[in-house]
């Protein structure tokens, strides 16, 4: 336990050096303020612009934060960090994890001051606390949870560039899995029943329109993202168990 | 099973027909056999030296007794200890080849990293930290990022982070590189202390001399196979000397017999073959005292460069690979007259 903490502090310390996750997030912020000045395009419709562009910007910033990972595992392979450290007692399984929750760690300080930030400015614009903005960040974050499990598994047995791609395309196709579903075929069920549903986390369409959703249901949403998330880091641990760091 | 050394005490680092090869290409087709059966052995207290050339798998064998690596076949042990087994790792330290770290921590950060998970506790963390700092000539760069570190500077901080929790073997992956002649020597230094200590220490290297000058035991591995293991006393024998002379009655025999290895009459002269090459003065003394004139024969040892050049032209020739790269030297006899 004290070793993933140690990876998972070390990890953090890492990530947060990152300058551009700062600039990121700066601009996100600029980019909520300004959209009142946006009235004119918008046919007076600023509130919603603003309401969603924060609902679209908060995932855009956790999924930047989450696909660090994927870069941060290959740079400590290529530095031969990894060598370094797995010459210790420090078991493979411990380094993943440590990763794991450095990383969530850092998507979920992300997060919260994107809420934080995007709810004052959206108080400040509209006069009103827009609380149901919480409901949707925290369904957001689960959704990135399953992201950094995913560039985890990914970087377990790929370089980083296309761990990173690949866990852009599932996130991506992981949004369509209901319509593949749909589709009745059996690659559609299979696809279905394999990729992770990011489509049940994203309550962006609804929050965006008013449409009351049940607490239950997000919690339920974020267990199912959590639980997912178990799965994408035990297969990592095999595949991780078995790459030879050479 | 623990294998034990000829002291009883178990072996620090043991392998047995440790392999590991290599399979790529779409159909598995392409197939290198970087490590072939290593079984080697070393006893506690030695510092071993890993030789051999550019692409020979000393890191692989090295990898592989970290479990960085996953053997193909074979076994290895450290303190007796299976390699699959994270507890072997804990008194062993470990130094790669070409080494970069984390780059955006400071040098004392690493270290505090490092640690941390070597499960030291705050105390034991702060005093080792200041200690192995000091001990490679980093104390007054602990605040500096690893990022500004030179290749010399690497090599040093990564033999502090091995020598953390004062490992009872350590594995050195080509410690030398990167180090200036004060660095080399400095380190040689460091790697004798911790022999002084009853430490192993196991490390690759390309320059000879070095590992001649400081090496217990050597081995020796050419395209994954080991070709030589030993003492380098067995290995290199120390150098011999002969003495010839015109006369010598039975007195002056009795007195050179108790050194002496042969004394034999060829023709018209004497051959004495000393034991030791240290009492060439006193058996020179009592031939000159019969008024003779000694003539001295010194028959060189062989340099571990010469050694090595020879075991690996001949592993090349035996395994049917042609020419070594490098010039062979031959041994060398030396003449002196002795007045």
């Amino acid at each position: 336990m004290n070793d993933m903490i140690t990876i998972c502090r070390n990890t953090y310390t890492r990530v947060l050096r990152t300058r551009s996750l700062y600039v990121l997030l700066a601009a996100v912020l600029i980019l909520v303020a300004v959209a009142h000045l946006y009235n004119d395009l918008t046919a007076g419709r600023q509130k919603e612009l603003m309401y969603d562009a924060g609902a679209a910007l908060l995932t855009i910033v956790g999924l930047f934060t989450a696909l660090v990972v994927t870069f941060d595992i290959a740079r400590d392979l290529r530095e031969k960090v990894v060598m370094t450290l797995l010459s210790k007692p420090l078991g493979r399984g411990h380094y993943l994890l440590g990763k794991f929750f450095g990383v969530v760690w850092l998507v979920t300080v992300n997060m919260v001051i994107l809420t934080a930030g995007i709810l004052w400015i959206l108080h400040w614009e509209q006069g009103a606390w827009r609380l149901d903005f919480v409901k949707l960040a925290f369904a957001t974050w689960g959704a990135m949870i399953m992201v950094t499990a995913l560039g985890v598994m990914f970087a377990s047995f790929l370089s980083e560039l296309p761990a990173a791609v690949l866990t852009m395309v599932v996130f991506v196709a992981g949004h369509a899995t209901e319509a593949f579903y749909r589709a009745g075929s059996l690659p559609g069920h299979f696809l279905f029943s394999v990729l992770p549903g990011f489509w049940l986390p994203d309550y962006k369409l609804e929050f965006g329109n008013g449409v009351p959703i049940s607490s239950h249901i997000i919690i339920l949403s974020v267990l199912y993202t959590l639980a997912y998330s178990g799965v994408l880091l035990s297969l990592a641990g095999i595949f991780f168990h078995k790459r030879d760091l050479a | 099973m623990e294998a034990n050394g000829s002291d009883g005490a178990v072996n620090a680092l043991e392998t047995e027909g440790l392999s590991k090869e290599y399979v790529g290409g779409w159909n598995k087709r392409i197939r290198l056999l970087a490590l072939d059966a290593l079984t080697l052995k070393v006893e506690q207290g030695q510092i071993f030296g890993f030789l051999g050339p550019n692409g020979a798998g000393k890191s692989t064998a090295i990898k592989l007794l970290l479990g960085l690596i996953s053997p193909t076949a074979g076994s290895g042990r450290l303190f007796g200890v299976s390699i699959h087994d994270k507890q072997a790792r804990e008194r062993v330290g470990f130094l790669p080849e070409d080494p970069s770290f984390c780059t955006y921590l400071k040098a004392d950060e690493f270290l505090e990293l490092c640690g941390k998970v070597l499960h030291m506790d705050r105390a034991q963390r702060k005093q080792r930290i200041a200690e192995t700092l000091e001990m490679v000539g980093l104390s007054n760069k602990a605040g500096t990022k690893i990022a500004e570190f030179s290749r010399g500077m690497l090599q040093r901080i990564g033999l502090a982070q091995a020598l953390l929790n004062m490992p009872s073997l350590v594995l050195l992956d080509e410690p030398l590189n990167g180090l200036d002649p004060y660095g080399r020597k400095e380190l040689k230094a460091i790697l004798q202390a911790q022999k002084a200590q009853g430490k192993t220490v196991f490390f690759s290297s390309h320059i000879l001399s070095d590992v001649q000058e400081m090496c217990d035991q050597v081995g020796i591995l050419n395209r994954g196979r080991l070709v030589a293991c030993g003492r380098l006393k067995e290995l290199l024998p120390p150098k011999t000397v002969r003495l010839q002379a015109q006369t010598l009655d039975m007195a002056s025999m009795s007195r050179l017999e108790p050194f002496s290895a042969s004394i034999t009459r060829e023709h018209s002269h004497w051959t004495i073959q000393l034991l030791d090459a240290s009492k060439k003065d006193e058996a020179c003394g009592i031939l000159r005292s019969q008024n003779n004139q000694a003539i001295e024969v010194v028959s060189a040892a062989e340099s571990l460069e010469e050694y090595f050049f020879r075991k690996i032209e001949e592993n090349n020739q035996e395994r049917g690979f042609g020419a070594p790269t490098e010039p062979v030297s031959a041994s060398t006899t030396q003449q002196a007259s002795v007045p």
